[in-house]
């Protein structure tokens, strides 16, 4: 049984219906006609309202086994096991949103047909980069993880993990704090204490970030801080760009100025200022 | 049922979180209903907050007759569901902050105030 959410509001649930057999023959018939295959993520929840695109769940205690889809703007986003595909037009948003009936209301139904009738976003711009990579630097580090905002951009995952959990690529729904496994709590909101705390989980400090790291060496991440105030972490993913998680909002690889992040110290930070590159690994442990 | 009111300005800690006082239920109620009396346009023209720093205020109430369960504020708009109601003049912004002066610090409403023109 295929479940389908279309992700389309920002506090009430999202409307949620299951597809019939039919249905079920029909949309997986018309996902293997997609075969394009695209290194480009769906735009994903930007920070933005609105149709953000459709979940299509099974579960895994499923005969046919598990499947988790995000479909947005003619992307299909298999999640980490499978290379996006990239369809020629919106045809199967529109017909995943032509499956439900009273779980989406009139005004909303007509809003999501009239986004969908519409050029999607460019997907490339929105990720900030291409799947070539252009304008991003090389990537040394083997185990930098991939840029995969659909993995962090659901109910269940993006409002308890924040910007060091996303840097450390850890999801532990704890709204992680440097230090803080290890009993080290920084007093004051500035670079050394945090930069310290850090130390106690177990990251390195770098000079910068272009000595390749090995497997097993990990990947580079950066802090900076907003004094008195905040801190905040950045991490270089394996396309070479950087990427981030404020807070409790959405992953993104844009800056401040809706610029594709290639050096942290040299991004629009809002009011935080740069502090230092650090190296992190599986091996880290925060909470 | 109680108004919640989420400052979403932070990345590693806690965003500021905190519950109106009955006399300030009724004011923002007020400013609100202005608010929501002007002609609204789809959530498509909202304004997008910056991944960094301030990102307006959350308002969250469960079962409030008199509101949705989530309302955004930021950047002289108001949006709920797929509506984005005009505030230019962020006067409902303008509001929250000073409801917010006993949970957050100088140098945070000192930042917000820069940006909202106060």
């Amino acid at each position: 049984m295929l479940e389908v959410t279309l992700n389309v509001y920002s506090g009430r649930p999202n409307p949620q219906w299951m597809l019939a057999d039919e249905q079920e023959t029909s949309f997986l018939s018309q996902l293997d006609q997609i075969t394009q295959i695209t290194l480009t993520k769906p735009p994903g929840v930007l920070p933005r309202l609105g149709y953000r695109g459709f979940l299509v769940n099974r579960s895994p205690r499923s005969p046919q086994g598990p499947l988790s889809l995000l479909i947005q703007d003619k992307i299909v986003d298999f999640g980490q096991n499978q290379p996006n595909r990239i369809a020629d037009n919106r045809d199967l948003e529109l017909w995943l949103l032509s499956t439900a009936r009273v779980e989406i209301p009139a005004k909303v139904r007509s809003f999501v047909t009239n986004e969908l009738n519409q050029s999607p976003i460019d997907a490339g711009a929105a990720s900030g980069v291409g799947a070539s990579g252009s304008n991003c630097p090389q990537c040394m580090a083997v185990d930098a993880p991939a840029y995969n905002p659909a993995l962090w951009n659901t109910p269940a995952v993006e409002p308890y993990n924040n910007c060091y959990n996303y840097a450390n690529d850890q999801i532990t729904n704890t709204f992680a704090q440097p230090g803080r496994a290890h009993g080290v709590f920084p007093v004051n909101i500035d670079c050394d204490d945090y930069q310290n705390a850090a130390t106690a989980d177990g990251l390195a400090l770098s000079a910068g970030f272009a000595n390749p790291l090995a497997a097993g060496q990990g990947w580079y991440v950066a802090l900076a801080v907003w004094p008195g105030v905040d801190f905040h972490w950045y991490r270089q993913d394996d396309n070479g760009c950087w990427s981030h998680k404020p807070g409790q909002t959405p992953v993104t690889n844009l800056d401040n100025s809706g610029t594709p992040i290639t050096d942290p110290a040299n991004c629009n930070r809002g009011d935080y200022e740069f502090c230092c590159y650090m190296i992190t690994d599986r091996n880290v442990v925060i909470s | 049922m109680a108004i919640e009111v989420e400052l979403d300005i932070f990345s590693g800690r806690r965003n500021p979180t905190w519950v109106l006082e009955r006399e300030q239920e009724a004011e923002f109620l007020t400013l609100l209903k202005i608010i929501q009396s002007r002609p609204a346009e789809s959530a498509q023209t909202a304004p997008k907050a910056p991944p960094l720093g301030y990102r307006g205020f959350n308002i969250r109430s469960a079962g409030h007759q008199e509101l949705p369960e989530l309302l955004k504020v930021y950047g002289g708009a108001v949006c709920q569901d797929d509506k984005t109601y005009p505030d230019v003049d962020r006067e409902l912004e303008k509001w929250l902050l000073g409801a917010a002066s006993p949970f957050v610090s100088d140098a945070v409403t000192r930042a917000i105030s820069q940006k909202l023109g106060k």
